[in-house]
């Protein structure tokens, strides 16, 4: 390599010169962006996945999920590989579709992202996107406007891409058509079972044939590393009940900030709007004050009628249909403008016109509920626990120095740093390494399960550091009892093995006496078996036992009837199948069919096209898996 | 001191001679980088102006399906595919127009629509899905035969599974059922063959299942029927 720059110096030269040029005109991104890929779980055209975005999304996902099934959802389920590779695929698509839309330059107009952001909720008040509510709320995550318009904007543009491909889908009419006709045929089946209980006790099991199952699958005999721990929590809710606090303290609270427990003034209110947005056209404001007073003369004509002319004027939606009724509120619930207006109306009487950034409103006053102080009696309890709180946090912050310190300087016990701060000693269940999502708190941490299982933990059964499980909650545990990962000894689950493998046997003498069976209906010999009624077999049972039969009987030819079908169950037994006759669902029950079928022709048409669309973007980003990161990352 | 001077001198007389002969040769080379690099500014900013353009019209679509206004779709989609054909946004609106053709039963701009689609725009993926759909469209028009040629083959490997689905459909509707069963078959592979059979692709797959086992009943002999089923509950 050296050796042919050497004596290449010149071109060398001219290259380096070229070089040098095209990083002045382009710039070094597209240069430095692939660099370090093979440390990331999956790289999509110029873009990496890294473990940490992974990691992330995987949290994230699992979180909502685990929140829409309302906590009903397996968590096992959200540890196996196949959930992970979702995610990933999940992330691919999405930066598929992002890097295709900036390449295809898709731009969202103003009007789409004010539309977007004015419709979420968290950025409402009153029903109103709220300029100042809006500012807030970003601040709470740590964005800036200018950051979030710019991924909503990237999110719509995305929408766009995906929206004009899923919702264009065309479906042929014929093919609907034939498809419903498949979908109603129907046949009159009557059933008869082999079960294979019968044959258990005929079963002749080789003691050779269970110990060589054992050996064939050691996978299904693994048993996890585990081990059992005693452990202490220090949080500042741990400490509160050891607090006590000075009664006179709790009424020198309260003497001292009397304002504090008070209940304030409530004010119960009506009113119509006619809106005029701060910043509209004057023109606007103008037509909309006209309109304003004429419907205030109109109140002051018929005060009586004001929930009427509310219904029919007001343009705010949502007091609208109650007659303008806001019910009770309290100072700084509403609009300064519109707050001092009512604040400073009598019980019943009309207001003037009263302009706010909404625009123009009329409004009346109709109760009002006078603050009043809190008796002491009434809030001890509030505030002696509030206290307590106080106490308890500040002494956690205090002594989180010390917890550390104490499980770290004598780690060969956790009683210590229990006596020391008045901690309770608890101790688990066996815990596996793997597998946080499926521990109780605190084990759910992975933190705390790596360091459980680091070797020093193990093997001098040290206290672990103190491990931050959740802000402001702190755990340190030592390990009582270990087994390594080991198989489970072939005693222990002979027995386990010996049933499925009668099991399996029976299944299959009950399939020999089916098919004999079957054999004999098909030669028109005279057999002995209790038939079913006769029952409609339709294609959509595919739930259950049903769909393993569905498939079979709609194969079987109907030239000839009435004809049998055997079929192996999933539950082992085997069924025979009489097709007594053939015919179609009528009717409404048609119709039905029919609609069903284009829609699921249509909702699996478009799921198609999007897919052969995104597997085309692949070919224009290239996307790398990396499978061993992606199961390896850490939870 | 001397001999530094001489070695100098000697480097500068090799720097002289070497640009005496490549001097034109890195002149001209660099005018051409930066006629190219400019070249490929203004490429870029005709794009961009292109597609900030086609964007307005493509929002006025977008405005137009939600108000589901065909004749809006219609007659902006035609605009933005006339003015904008290598945008993908032209693709796009094209796809959305064509639907709303369909809904309104006007075949034919159904079919002229798709028809654009899926030969000219620029993006293959887009292409695909276009001919996919014109091929359905061309069904309802009666015209199997050319449908089926449609769907033969797929620009993109991608849609491998798609093409092939489109090619059973309309064999089932030409009554090969035995054919149709095959096409289904090569639609299930290969959309194994992808490694697409995820998740997501679940109810895809049983749909395909399903297509094959409602033409498999006529085609496929009551020998091997039996044989089946017993593999698949095994599973």
């Amino acid at each position: 390599m050296l050796d042919s720059i050497r004596n290449n110096r010149r071109v060398v030269q001219i290259i380096l010169v070229l070089v040098a040029l095209t990083l002045l005109l382009f710039g070094v991104e597209s240069y430095v962006s692939n660099m370090g890929s093979s440390n990331n779980v999956a790289s999509v055209g110029k873009w990496q996945v890294t473990p940490q975005e992974f990691d992330q999304a995987l949290r994230d996902q699992r979180d909502r999920l685990i929140q829409m099934s309302g906590g009903q959802v397996d968590p096992a389920m959200l540890e196996t590989p196949e959930f992970r590779q979702a995610v990933i695929d999940q992330i691919v698509n999405q930066r598929l579709l992002v890097q295709e839309a900036a390449r295809a330059r898709i731009l969202v107009s103003d009007q789409q992202l004010q539309k977007l952001i004015g419709n979420i909720s968290a950025f409402q008040e009153d029903g109103k996107f709220s300029q100042k509510n809006y500012e807030a709320a970003l601040n709470a995550r740590g964005m800036t406007p200018a950051v979030f318009e710019a991924r909503a904007r990237q999110d719509l543009a995305v929408q766009q891409l995906v929206g004009s491909v899923m919702s264009s889908g065309v479906v042929s009419n014929a093919l609907v058509d034939r498809w419903a006709e498949f979908q109603n045929e129907q046949r009159m089946v009557s059933e008869a079972v082999v079960v294979p209980q019968p044959y258990v006790t005929q079963v002749k099991l080789d003691a050779a044939a269970v110990r060589a199952y054992y050996d064939k699958n050691p996978s299904l005999f693994a048993r996890p590393e585990q081990a059992k721990v005693e452990y202490v929590v220090f949080s500042a809710e741990t400490l509160v009940d050891g607090i006590k606090v000075d009664p006179a303290d709790v009424k020198r609270q309260y003497d001292e900030h009397r304002d504090r427990y008070q209940v304030s003034e409530q004010r119960h209110a009506a009113h119509i709007l006619i809106t005029a947005p701060k910043g509209a056209p004057e023109a606007t404001a103008k037509a909309a004050r006209t309109k304003a007073e004429e419907v205030l003369k109109k109140v002051r004509a018929n005060p009586a009628d004001f929930a009427k002319l509310a219904a029919e004027f007001s343009q705010d939606p949502g007091s609208r249909e109650r007659g303008g009724d806001l019910g009770f509120f309290g100072r700084n619930a509403m609009v300064p403008a519109f707050e001092n207006a009512v604040f400073a109306l009598k019980k019943g009487q009309i207001s003037d016109l009263v302009q706010s950034d909404f625009g123009f409103h009329i409004i009346r006053l109709d109760d009002i509920k006078a603050g009043e102080q809190q008796a002491f009696d009434a809030v001890k309890a509030d505030i002696e626990l509030e206290l307590k709180k106080e106490k308890a946090a500040k002494k956690f912050t205090e002594s989180a120095e010390t917890f550390n310190n104490v499980v770290y300087e004598q780690a060969d016990s956790l009683k210590p740093v229990a006596e020391k701060l008045g901690l309770e000693v608890r101790a688990s269940d066996w815990l596996a390494k793997e597998g946080s999502a499926r521990q109780p708190m605190p084990f759910s941490n992975a933190k705390l399960l790596d360091a459980i299982f680091a070797a020093d933990s193990l093997k001098n059964k040290r206290n672990t550091a103190a491990v931050e499980v959740a802000p402001g909650y702190l755990v340190s545990a030592r390990v009582v009892d270990y087994h390594a990962a080991s198989q489970t000894p072939f005693e222990d689950v002979r027995a386990m093995i010996e049933q499925q493998l009668t099991r399996e046997e029976a299944a299959k003498m009950a399939a020999k006496e089916g098919e004999a069976k079957l054999a004999q209906l098909n030669s028109g010999a005279s057999v002995d078996v209790k038939w079913s009624e006769s029952r409609p077999v339709v294609r959509q049972m595919l739930q259950g036992q049903g769909a393993a039969v569905v498939g079979p009987i709609f194969r079987a030819p109907i030239g000839k009837l009435p004809t049998y079908v055997g079929v192996s169950l999933p539950d082992g037994s085997y069924g025979l199948y009489r097709i007594d006759s053939a015919g179609k669902a009528e009717g409404d029950a048609a119709a039905a069919v029919r609609q069903a079928a284009a829609q699921q022709l249509a909702s699996t048409a478009s799921t198609a096209d999007l897919a052969g669309y995104l597997g085309s973007l692949k070919a224009r980003y290239p996307v790398t898996v990396n499978q061993g990161l992606l199961n390896k990352a850490k939870n | 001191m001397a001999a530094y001077d001489l070695q100098e001198q000697e480097q500068m007389s090799n720097l002289k001679a070497w640009w005496e002969r490549y001097g034109n040769l890195v002149c001209a080379l660099a005018v051409g980088v930066a006629v190219a690099g400019l070249g490929w500014q203004g490429w870029q900013w005709y794009q961009r102006k292109q597609a900030t353009e086609a964007a307005v019209l493509m929002d006025q679509v977008v405005q137009g399906a939600l108000e589901r206004d065909a004749q809006k779709v219609k007659q902006i989609s035609g605009d933005l595919i006339a003015r904008y054909p290598s945008t993908v946004q032209a693709a796009m609106s094209g796809l959305v127009a064509a639907r709303f053709s369909v809904e309104n039963k006007d075949l034919k701009s159904a079919h002229a629509q798709l028809q654009w689609v899926a030969e000219h725009s620029s993006d293959a993926g887009m292409r695909d899905i276009g001919r996919v759909r014109l091929a359905y469209v061309m069904a309802d028009e009666n015209q199997l035969d050319e449908a089926l040629k449609q769907v033969q083959t797929e620009s993109t490997a991608a849609f491998a599974p798609r093409f092939a689905e489109a090619r059973g459909d309309i064999l089932l509707l030409q009554n090969k059922l035995q054919e149709a069963a095959k096409a289904y078959e090569q639609a299930l592979n290969s959309l194994k063959e992808s490694g697409a059979d995820t998740d997501g692709l679940k109810p895809y797959q049983e749909m395909l299942k399903a297509k094959l086992d409602a033409v498999g009943g006529v085609s496929v002999s009551p020998a091997t029927v039996e044989a089946k089923p017993a593999a698949g509950a095994a599973k």
